[in-house]
């Protein structure tokens, strides 16, 4: 009988370290593909910038779709990347805020969700106020960025290029369906968040819908 | 024989030829231009004697003398020696920059007039030139030839009080031998005076009264707002026929001040109101017109605002909501005297339909406790904007330098929503092409933000350093300042930025500015409590 009790408190234990050890390994995935997706957006804003406008111009689309936007061919788009990424210079240091947890205020906010689930668990989002912590050494560097700990030091923006924050997360039972707020900021001012409604498919989260906040 | 023949032919002809040369000379000689390198000084004599403000009624516009002609000449008619000096506006209200620019018969230009007597003394008058705008279509479609420069017009010499004391007509290029001869100029002796009796009649003449409101806003320059009619009066004129301003119907031939006001909406053609078969001015029948229309320069002061259907300034209601508090209040309350100021934040307060509200820290506003400050439009539908002041660092300049970044943010929402919806008619070509661009739907997305910052970088950041620069009270070089101006649009200026239209290539993380420096030091907003 007292083998019994230890069986199930070991069950149980086991349950619990399995199920937060599921929900880090799910946090961790999510986390880096948004980080992913941030990585891409900022090297493509670099070796992609927007051209200047023509000085004291007038706005045209015609004159400017013809003398300013030249499409490139993917070779050069995949040469115009592979001279950025292999230039040091242009190395970006994302510095991640490792607690994870809540800034924005969502009372105000309409989100139109259309999924059931989706909703609750939008609602179960609001209510949340369970922290997580993110492990730096569980983000995998993309685009030849680095990737540091956001310290108190770092926040002038003096040693790293962008601050990426996350909100808390929160997910389904079955870790199938996911919310996350991401914030990337550039600078004091210069930032935007994004709330991201994540789905698991194939044993892969990909991004069913997002919106600016 | 007749060789000897031909020859006297030949030397009769050269002989004519030199009495010809000898007699255009004779008469050209004392029109010559004498330079007389003695008056090395004159320039400054005359520069120290002249006062630009005792001819306020003469030349009512600001304006400063070129001293550069050192050109004595003689003025035949006059029978005096003179200089004359062209003159710069200094003011953009001037006659070049006038709505009556547009529709007058003629163009007029101010040459300081200086009269120099035989004890070498001078005299200062303004010499003023009507000169006639000449409509070439008009003169091909009667056939009439423009090789040689038609000239028309009228020439004034004006004392200080603005009376003219010399006139002449210019038809042609050829003076008239009718000039007016008034005050100082005006001839002793009857035979002497060329103004002819005819000159003299005087007749009624209808003078329609107008005032064109001209606007200024900050430094940028005066802009025609409205006209206001004020009326007719009458008045008996006897000179007329040096004056240009006479509308007269039929052959009257001095013609009208505005060639057709009828053309312009603002003024009312007044001859439609005279006898159409007038014919010629020295008939005593008839009902002459003219216009007098006064420029009214317009500057309103804080808080008060141009009303175009009242033709004053009005004091505004305010649309800007400052709940702001503690050091980003005392802040925001000082850059209201700074140009960046009233050219971004202050158009709210224009009495359109956007409400720009200023928010001190607030729980959840903008994306994260590393945000300094942030502009919200998420519901500009119902026109409202709203910055959020979430942390104003110590409260001096980079507090200022947060409150000018976000109100330009405010400023272009307001600008591409009001241009979308077709309220605002001008093309900020430059953001409008980021916008294009980043497909910005002056929304709250990246892309928008995108666009705005791009924008900022190329356009605000020396506007913005000099708005610090002058808090400081130009405490430092403006390049101290540029730190401070670049916060938020580093990474949109990497390659580069327009200087008042002159492209600056950019080093990365140049111009960032010794921001310790001028923080450090400062009195900004040091008495805020």
């Amino acid at each position: 009988m007292k083998s019994i009790k230890y069986f199930i408190i070991i069950l149980i234990f086991t349950s619990c370290i399995n199920k937060e050890s599921i929900r880090e390994k799910n946090i961790h995935q999510i986390v880096n593909l948004i980080y992913s997706d941030f990585s891409q957006q900022e090297m493509e804003f670099y070796v992609f910038p927007v051209s200047k406008p023509p000085l004291n111009s007038v706005m045209n689309n015609d004159i400017y779709n013809k003398n300013i936007i030249k499409p490139l061919t993917k070779k050069d788009s995949l040469i115009k990347i592979n001279q950025y990424l292999n230039n040091k210079k242009n190395q970006q240091i994302f510095a991640f805020n490792l607690k994870m947890e809540r800034y924005h205020n969502l009372k105000n906010k309409i989100i139109p969700i259309k999924n059931d689930d989706f909703k609750n668990l939008y609602n179960e989002f609001i209510k949340s106020n369970k922290l997580n912590t993110l492990n730096i050494n569980k983000i995998i560097p993309k685009n030849n960025d680095s990737i540091i700990q956001l310290k108190r030091e770092n926040l002038d923006f003096k040693n790293n290029n962008i601050i990426i924050s996350f909100s808390n997360i929160v997910f389904n039972n079955d870790f199938s369906k996911s919310i996350i707020i991401a914030t990337k900021s550039w600078s004091a001012l210069d930032s935007y968040s994004l709330i991201y409604f994540l789905e698991k498919r194939n044993n892969i989260w990909v991004v069913t819908f997002k919106k600016t906040l | 024989m007749k060789t000897e023949k031909i020859n006297l032919t030949k030397l009769f002809k050269i002989g004519i030829l030199f009495f010809g040369i000898s007699l255009l000379l004779w008469n050209c000689e004392k029109e010559e231009i004498i330079s007389n390198p003695s008056h090395s000084n004159l320039l400054s004599k005359l520069q120290s004697e002249f006062n630009a403000e005792s001819f306020k009624k003469a030349i009512p516009y600001e304006f400063e003398v070129i001293w550069n002609n050192e050109n004595k000449k003689y003025h035949k008619e006059l029978e005096k020696y003179y200089y004359e000096f062209h003159i710069n506006f200094t003011n953009s209200f001037n006659p070049n920059n006038f709505k009556t620019k547009n529709v007058s018969k003629y163009s007029t230009i101010y040459k300081v007039f200086v009269v120099e007597n035989e004890n070498q003394e001078h005299s200062f008058y303004i010499y003023k030139s009507y000169i006639e705008n000449i409509n070439k279509k008009k003169l091909k479609e009667k056939n009439i030839l423009l090789e040689e420069e038609i000239s028309n017009g009228f020439n004034h010499i004006l004392d200080n009080e603005g009376e003219i004391v010399y006139a002449e007509k210019i038809e042609n290029g050829k003076k008239n031998e009718n000039i007016l001869f008034n005050k100082e100029f005006k001839k002793k002796k009857t035979k002497d005076n060329y103004q002819s009796r005819m000159m003299q009649d005087c007749y009624t003449v209808t003078t329609y009264h107008y005032t064109d409101n001209y606007i200024k806003w900050g430094d940028g320059p005066f802009t025609y707002v409205s006209t206001r009619f004020n009326g007719t009066s009458t008045e008996t004129i006897c000179d007329s026929y040096w004056l240009p301003d006479l509308n007269i119907g039929g052959g009257g031939n001095s013609g009208g001040y505005y060639t057709n006001p009828g053309n312009s909406p603002a003024y009312e053609d007044c001859q439609s109101n005279s006898n159409k078969n007038y014919q010629g001015r020295y008939v005593k029948e008839g009902n002459p017109c003219k216009y007098v229309i006064s420029v009214n320069p317009i500057e309103c002061g804080e808080g008060y605002e141009y009303d175009d259907k009242v033709g004053e300034c009005v004091l505004v209601e305010d649309q800007i909501f400052n709940e702001l508090t503690g050091k980003e209040k005392c802040a925001f309350e000082k850059l209201k005297q700074l140009e960046l100021f009233k050219t971004t934040i202050e158009k709210f307060g224009n009495g359109s339909s956007y409400n720009l509200t200023l928010k001190s820290w607030t729980n959840g506003a903008c994306n994260s406790s590393t945000d300094d400050g942030c502009t919200d439009a998420s519901d500009l539908a119902n026109g409202n904007i709203t910055i959020y002041i979430q942390n104003s660092g110590r409260g001096t300049l980079d507090a200022a330098a947060i409150i000018l970044h976000e109100g330009i943010h405010a400023e272009i929402y307001k600008y591409v929503d009001e241009y979308n919806s077709g309220v605002d008619p001008n093309n900020r070509a430059n953001l409008l092409n980021y916008y294009f661009q980043y497909k910005a739907q002056n929304d709250n997305t990246l892309l928008t933000s995108n666009a705005q910052h791009q924008h900022m970088a190329d356009k605000y950041v020396k506007p913005i350093a000099q708005a610090l620069r002058q808090l400081d009270n130009n405490q430092y070089s403006l390049n101290d300042y540029m730190g401070l101006a670049w916060d938020g649009l580093r990474r949109y200026g990497w390659d580069g930025y327009y200087d008042n239209g002159n492209w600056v290539t950019l080093e990365r993380n140049a111009y960032i500015g010794n921001i310790n420096k001028i923080l450090d030091n400062t009195n900004f907003n040091n008495n805020c409590n």
